[in-house]
């Protein structure tokens, strides 16, 4: 007979959504297990953005594209904490306007900035959301400065680190990432929620008043049983986890992201000391369509972006510190979709880039390699095989007015919009409060209930809304 | 011959071919001193061979079947298993796939390298360490 936990919630997922979930819930009293299918381990198990993050944190190893042309790699952890403890840590709150769109075409109800404030306030409050205090990375002050020179207005984004009081007036503060594994995973115990890692839910099942998930630990089968489940495993896991329980109106068909494109800069200075700081510097010149920031440029991953340019014969050991690895991402209306696969434990994901989406991608990289040559980038290297290397701003009409799909390296890593919030029940697959519609106390509360791609990094929205979504479960909105 | 006798055969085709493939992309990044491609990369290979069991099922068994493809894509003219062949000749074969008109062929290599890169640049001291006489 298989193992059986008894709760009167579960919490499925122990990423932004799941912890912040089980934390709300937890603490106003309620018996909640959250279950996590990766392993519990601390916020320094590995270095970040290293291989040994790859192995131990990254679902699938990193390697379940969206499938289309081209294909678009996708990051999504597996671990406790979710994406917390592999993302960059900047924070946004939701702009405006995209509240504004959701409210009018997808009919959510209370979701207004008012209604989202105290919200954003509490989690900003608990992950310690602030500026750095120190001195900005020298790649991030670049992008600062270019945009200034093109007379764009460049906006430093705050991150949920926090940081050491003495600091050395002339150091980078590096602070510690507040991901949930710092705060919401440790307070949710505390308010005696039960965390169970290792846990991998295959399906969901209704027997009377009560849900059941039929899950698998250690390969010997695990059932919980509780009054109502919350769904937190992510923009894909979650979709897949209902249709693998027959659960399957407006359930994984608009699956949206941000596609990003990349550009390598070489500047004549070396500005690429601490490379596992991401720069907090962003670009909203030309928002809500498109963004522009610092990437990640350690010595690993700009050799992978450097992959596109074999023939560039670039010495990376040699010249590393003057290269920096930067950003595009544009946000729009293209959604793709998330379907389980026969024998097969990970769903495929399918995503078609529409060739408008290409010509603003191509309009989103000319622009960010004008502002690099502006802040004084002597080379540049998009994201194209094959494509010259860029030597000047006479040099941008190289960049076809199309990014062509068999040569153009691709990512993302937001995923949103797979199971869409809001009272329009033909095209949402959630109420405004992520009740499935139609499922009483089957509740979806992660990044899958965002109505479309909001244009910012993801994570402030997430846990705002799930908190909403928590107290409003609880009463107590 | 039995099943699994053919099975194992193949396995061991398969590892020969991946690990050829991935200590030939290291050494072409790693300088261009041929001396160098004498020097093991067993642990780029590792994590090479690593990644391809935690990718879905329905992705890496395209990728071992065209690594397959790729083994013997030369096999008739050149006389033997792209493992059995002089480096020169290796090297020359994956420069064409990377460059194939040949969508499937392109990311085929474009896979390898990518893993190959960030494995062989992740080694402990890589930062620090220059070489001399690199292009």
């Amino acid at each position: 007979m298989a193992e059986a936990i008894l709760c009167q919630v579960a919490v499925i997922g122990s990423g932004p959504g799941g912890a912040v979930t089980a934390m709300t819930l937890a603490s106003k009293g309620f018996d909640v297990v959250m279950l996590e299918e990766g392993p519990y381990l601390k916020l320094d198990s590995c270095p970040p953005f290293s291989i040994e993050e790859m192995r131990q944190k990254y679902r699938w190893g990193g390697l379940n594209p969206a499938m289309g042309a081209p294909k678009v790699p996708l990051v999504e952890a597996c671990c406790v904490g979710g994406g917390s403890e592999i993302n960059s840590g900047l924070y946004h709150r939701t702009p405006p306007e995209i509240l504004e769109l959701w409210r009018d075409r997808f009919a959510v109800h209370y979701l207004t900035e008012l209604d989202l404030l105290p919200h954003f306030e509490a989690c900003e409050s608990a992950l310690s959301v602030q500026l750095n205090p120190g001195p900005q990375p020298a790649a991030s002050i670049k992008m600062k400065t270019g945009a200034e020179r093109l007379g764009w207005k460049p906006i430093e984004v705050p991150r949920w680190f926090k940081y050491s009081q003495a600091l050395a007036s002339n150091s980078i503060a590096p602070g510690i990432r507040q991901s949930m594994t710092e705060t919401f995973v440790p307070a949710a115990q505390t308010a005696g929620c039960r965390i169970v890692p290792g846990v991998r839910a295959d399906k969901l099942e209704r027997t009377g008043t009560q849900w059941q998930v039929r899950a698998v630990r250690q390969g010997e089968p695990l059932t919980i049983r509780a009054e109502a489940i919350f769904v937190c495993c992510g923009a894909i896991e979650t979709p897949a986890l209902l249709r693998r329980s027959r659960i399957k109106k407006n359930i994984g068909n608009s699956l949206a992201f941000h596609p990003t494109v990349k550009v390598v800069a070489v500047f004549e200075d070396e500005i690429n000391g601490e490379p596992t700081d991401i720069g907090a510097q962003q670009v909203k010149e030309f928002s809500p369509r498109v963004s522009m920031g610092c990437s990640i440029s350690s010595l690993p991953y700009l050799a992978l972006a450097m992959t596109d340019h074999p023939d560039a014969k670039v010495n990376l050991r040699r010249q590393w510190r003057r290269m920096s690895i930067y950003y595009a991402m544009i946000s729009g209306p293209t959604t793709g979709v998330v379907r389980n696969v026969p024998l097969s434990p990970a769903p495929l994901i399918r995503y078609s880039l529409s060739a408008e989406d290409l010509r603003d991608l191509s309009t989103a990289l000319v622009n960010l390699c004008r502002l690099l040559f502006a802040a004084g980038a002597t080379h540049l290297y998009p994201g194209i095989a094959e494509l010259p290397v860029l030597a000047s701003a006479d040099d941008l009409t190289k960049i076809p007015l199309e990014l062509p799909r068999d040569r153009t390296s691709l990512m993302t890593a937001h995923l949103f919009s797979s199971c869409p919030m809001g009272q329009a029940a033909d095209f949402t697959a959630v109420d405004s409060f992520g009740q499935v519609h139609g499922y009483r106390n089957l509740f979806v509360n992660d990044a899958s209930l965002l109505c479309t791609a909001p244009g910012v990094n993801p994570q402030g929205t997430i846990m705002a809304l799930a908190r909403r979504n928590a107290l409003h479960f609880s009463k107590d909105l | 011959m039995s099943v699994f006798s053919g099975r194992e055969a193949m396995l061991s085709y398969l590892s020969k071919t991946i690990s050829t493939l991935c200590r030939d992309i290291a050494a072409m990044h790693d300088c261009s001193d041929p001396v160098c491609a004498a020097a093991s990369y067993d642990d780029v290979t590792e994590f090479v061979v690593e990644q391809l069991r935690k990718m879905p099922v329905f992705l890496s068994r395209p990728i071992l079947l065209a690594t397959a493809v790729f083994g013997v894509s030369r096999l008739f003219l050149e006389g033997s298993l792209f493992h059995n062949r002089p480096q020169d000749q290796r090297c020359f074969q994956v420069e064409s796939w990377r460059r194939s008109r040949f969508g499937p062929s392109r990311d085929l290599i474009k896979f390898y390298t990518s893993l190959v890169v960030l494995a062989l640049y992740s080694r402990p001291g890589t930062a620090a360490k220059e070489i001399e006489g690199d292009g």
